[in-house]
């Protein structure tokens, strides 16, 4: 199965009106696109950098571009208190406003709603929360998402929905936001006001209740969207949970059309990505690489690099060894172990460079694998440089097994009881000193994540 | 490189000023030339080498302060890499100078030096630095040029503390240099160099000075290469605190030297006037008394002398070739775009009226935060502003973003706000250099310089009365524009003494001594 090839008829493609997209090579499940957006065509599996407020966080357009970055994001709640999307649309969109000529994604800003602000309250209407500005009611709806998204003129807009912490236990809430979902698409869909221009798509919600996921998976494919999204994920559900989401999202009869894209919400951790893209999702963005990166944290093959460490201090090796980045072209560990987190914003921005470097070449080879049809080779040699030792986590073996890829040779050792605990490894660990450092050890960090 | 040996030769002379080249071991530098600064060895915002790469005119140098490696990472550690800063800092093919100091901080004076050693404070604490500690880091960075150790004091230091500094700084000079021409020695391969560092370092902590350590060094394995300082010009420090007087009596006590290329003058920016300054340069250069051959062939470094691009023009017409600079970083981290004009209109005399461009922002607004030589992009003006930076500048950012980008990602306290600016302002600086290069160098410089004299308006503040000045502040802040009616009743007495002040702007002159403009 593994090694299957459809035939290239067979290959699945779809043709909205500002998007086509079509499959050029899969392999089990993972495949490789073309998305052709109306300002880039990108190609898929991509991971998209978050610029939350017009910026990726101290890189140039120029510098994004010789990155090859596809696709960036913006997050509408910032953008809309910061600078005001009328203002951005007056500038010529977020395109003309940044000054960046390839594709750009807008969230919806219900997730901010959420977890920037104390106080925010989810009726049918829309999202109540408190102003920034001065403290007062104010309503979010989903023809006010979708008008400020239309400003700020995205090639893919997304859906208001209606965001649960998989990590709440109330059954009862999921089933109404799974439906709100749905009911909120339909006037998402009716305020659409560009939709030559810009893509809409929808995103499933569910929790980890199968059921609801099919539920929402079936709703929304029934509108007939250029693309969807899968939702609610990244925010502290167990790992073991997150990818039977996605894998039933990207199952490939029941879940979601394989002839449109797959957008994994809020998921930047390399490995993550990997699972991800074995189960045929096609798009993920995440603050984790540009994050992490602020705090010391280079992203490498073998997992991650903290800068901070004192054994930096005098090691003269780049950063990663098997990059061509600038970054690891010109700097050593020991340079920027001592100026990392020091206020030298161009040693921040140095990180930040390679590790958006680093998702960049990951996607990039993957596609390259599935295009020549060896992914399973390649998922095979990433886990064994990730994980040298053969300990590679349960949840990762039981997700390539559905994704049809065998770890033999691979997955030695036993997963250490709890597969969840492996994921330390690759970062969880960090991510958690993040949420520390950040000030934000409330709630979910996740889906359309703002930095 | 290999063709010209390291050294600093006079192209043209105007007045005091000149324009020159200094060939360095790993290139040249193009005279007159502000360095661009770094702190820790890293540009603020600028990544390297590529952003460094598209400024535009060129970076000519780099200047970082040796001070700021003796801890994260230390001398040992340089060492150990091997390869010298501008490596290990990525600092492109852009000549090395390694200071004594950082010209946006000082770090001395927490404590009182000895005889001995001076006291700093760096971003690890306080550190007494010597002659050996401080040429051992010196070797271990492998710059291009260095600044000997100097016993740095402030401008409102008396005579007794200026004569002690002279001392120590003359006796360090030689000790210093000593300990570079140790460093120039051909050294054996590195792979055996570490233990001869190490015995070295012990020698020198007990105190055993580092002759047997070199000679050692010397005699062991054949493949020698060259010493770190090989090839690297050192610039002799003068101090001498903001008494003329003094200043020449310290540089007496350097003299011409055929060990050193050039000089460092010390111990400016630190209090002075700033219009005092081209005095104070010139009672260091005079009191070294080199005949004119001599002169032409040695450098003048001056730190901290560059708080503004007139000071920076000053600075020059007293006869200095090198300054680091400051400014940039100090108006990048307030959020201004530097915006003053590069060159004269076409055919200006002097006693012609200011070309209304005055500045390049349309006009200095004070009420916007601006003034004739820079504009605040905090200002909510800019908010709507499609245009670049400044117009007619080819900088990655003017050729590139508006400045309502600019003003948003200030707003929003994005790092690319000033990495943009950083951008243009060490670009327009560099713009500014070369302007002067040209001017020197076709024989009218002193016209360059007085018409950048004429663009500079009448004070804004003067040292009159609080009340009067206040009211001065506000009228200059240009022809009462559309936010005329904004300002409203609180600039009723500016709005009485405008007419009588004219446009303004431009027009007045500025008394000896007294602040040129508001800094906001």
């Amino acid at each position: 199965m593994a090694s299957t090839s459809s035939g290239a008829a067979a290959l699945p493609s779809s043709d909205s009106p500002a998007l086509k997209f079509k499959v050029v090579a899969t392999q089990g499940r993972a495949r490789s696109s073309r998305m052709a957006l109306p300002h880039y065509t990108a190609h898929t599996p991509m991971f998209m950098p978050v610029g939350t407020q017009g910026s990726v966080k101290g890189l140039t357009t120029a510098q994004l571009v010789e990155l090859d970055c596809h696709v960036i994001l913006g997050n509408t709640y910032h953008l809309e208190n910061r600078p005001g999307s009328e203002l951005v649309a007056e500038m010529g969109g977020l395109h003309g406003f940044i000054n960046w000529q390839r594709g750009m994604l807008t969230d919806s800003g219900g997730f901010q709603m959420v977890s920037l602000l104390h106080l925010a309250e989810i009726t049918e209407q829309g999202v109540t929360f408190q102003s920034p500005i001065d403290g007062s009611a104010m309503l979010l709806t989903p023809e006010q998402s979708i008008a400020i998204q239309n400003r700020l003129g995205a090639d893919i807009i997304m859906a208001l929905d209606d965001v649960v912490p998989t990590t709440t236990n109330d059954p009862a809430r999921f089933e109404e936001a799974t439906h709100r979902t749905t009911r909120w698409i339909d006037r998402c869909i009716s305020a659409h006001s560009r939709p030559t221009e810009q893509n809409l798509f929808a995103i499933v919600q569910g929790g980890l209740d199968t059921r609801l996921r099919q539920i929402s998976i079936q709703q929304l494919v029934e509108r007939d969207l250029p693309g969807y999204a899968v939702g609610g994920l990244a925010g502290g559900e167990s790992k073991d949970d997150f990818w039977r989401v996605v894998a039933q999202c990207t199952h490939p009869h029941t879940g979601l059309p394989p002839g449109k894209p797959r957008y994994v919400m809020g998921i930047g951790y390399p490995l993550d990505i990997v699972v991800c893209s074995a189960l045929g999702a096609d798009m993920f963005d995440s603050v984790y690489p540009t994050r992490t990166a602020r705090f010391g944290v280079a992203l490498v093959p073998e997992g991650v690099l903290k800068l901070k460490n004192a054994a930096h201090a005098h090691d003269f090796r780049p950063l990663d060894s098997s990059c061509g980045c600038m970054v690891c072209k010109n700097y050593t560990r020991a340079y920027l172990h001592n100026v990392v987190t020091r206020g030298i914003s161009s040693a921040a921005i140095l990180v930040t460079y390679h590790n958006i470097a680093y998702t960049q070449a990951l996607t990039r080879r993957m596609r390259a694998a599935i295009e020549e049809q060896r992914f399973p080779e390649w998922v095979r040699e990433y886990l064994r440089t990730m994980f040298p030792a053969g300990d590679v986590p349960g949840w990762v073996r039981d997700a390539m097994a559905e994704a049809g890829i065998d770890l033999a040779g691979v997955a030695t050792d036993q997963p250490a009881p709890g597969a969840a605990a492996a994921e330390q490894k690759v970062g969880a660990k960090s991510a958690r000193a993040e949420k520390r450092a950040a000030g934000r050890a409330r709630g979910p960090v996740a889906a359309m994540e703002a930095e | 490189m290999s063709q010209t040996p390291p050294g600093f030769s006079v192209k043209a002379r105007d007045g005091n000023a000149r324009c020159g080249t200094l060939v360095t071991r790993t290139g040249s530098i193009d005279t007159p030339s502000v360095l661009l600064y770094t702190r820790r060895g890293g540009p603020l915002s600028l990544t390297s080498p590529d952003m460094l790469a598209a400024v535009t005119p060129p970076v000519q140098g780099v200047q970082l302060s040796v001070m700021q490696f003796m801890e994260n990472p230390d001398a040992a550690t340089l060492r150990q890499y091997g390869r010298g800063a501008q490596s290990f800092l990525a600092l492109g093919p852009y000549p090395v100078l390694a200071s004594n100091r950082d010209p946006t901080m000082y770090e001395f004076g927490t404590r009182p030096s000895s005889e001995k050693e001076v006291h700093v404070c760096i971003h690890s604490g306080g550190h007494m630095v010597g002659p050996a500690r401080y040429m051992d880091t010196v070797a271990a960075l492998q710059p291009d040029l260095f600044v000997t150790l100097c016993d740095e004091i402030t401008a409102d230091s008396r005579s007794k503390r200026i004569a002690t500094s002279a001392r120590r700084t003359a006796a360090w000079l030689s000790t210093c240099l000593e300990l570079a021409a140790q460093h120039s020695q051909p050294r054996q391969q590195q792979e055996q160099q570490e233990p001869a560092e190490q015995q070295k370092q012990q020698q020198e902590e007990a105190g055993a000075g580092t002759q047997g350590a070199a000679a050692a060094a010397g005699q062991e394995g054949d493949a020698a290469v060259a010493g770190p300082l090989a090839g690297s010009l050192a610039l002799a420090a003068l101090t001498g605190g903001a008494l003329p007087a003094e200043r020449t009596r310290a540089a007496k006590a350097v003299g011409d030297r055929s060990d050193v290329a050039g000089y460092a003058i010390c111990g400016l920016g630190t209090g002075e006037d700033p219009a005092q300054r081209p005095a104070l340069i010139a009672a260091s250069l005079e009191g070294l008394g080199l005949a004119p051959e001599a002169a032409a062939a040695r450098v003048v470094f001056a730190s901290g002398v560059v708080g503004g691009p007139d000071e920076l023009l000053e600075a020059v017409a007293a006869g200095v070739d090198l300054m680091d600079c400051g400014f940039v970083a100090q108006v990048t981290t307030g959020g201004y775009a530097l915006t003053f004009p590069l060159r004269p209109p076409q055919g200006w005399q002097p006693g012609d009226a200011p070309s209304a461009a005055g500045a390049g922002a349309g006009g200095a607004d004070v009420a916007l935060g601006s003034d004739d030589t820079k504009m605040n992009l905090w200002s909510t003006a800019y908010r709507l502003d499609k245009g670049p930076l400044l117009p007619g500048c080819g900088c990655f950012a003017c050729a590139r973003h508006s400045r309502a980008y600019v003003h948003h990602l200030l707003n929003a306290h994005e790092m690319l706000g000033e990495v943009l600016l950083e951008a243009h302002n060490t670009s327009h600086m560099n713009g500014f250099c070369q302007a002067i290069r040209e001017a020197i160098a076709e024989g009218r410089f002193e016209q360059y310089r007085a018409w950048f004299r004429s663009l500079r308006s009448s004070p804004l503040v003067d040292m009159t009365p609080p009340g009067l000045a206040q009211a001065a502040k506000r009228r200059a802040s240009g022809p009462a524009g559309e936010d005329a009616g904004v300002k409203g009743a609180e600039d009723r007495p500016a709005d009485a003494e405008a007419p009588a002040e004219g446009a303004g702007s431009f027009g007045g002159k500025r008394p000896a001594g007294r602040a040129k403009w508001v800094r906001v």
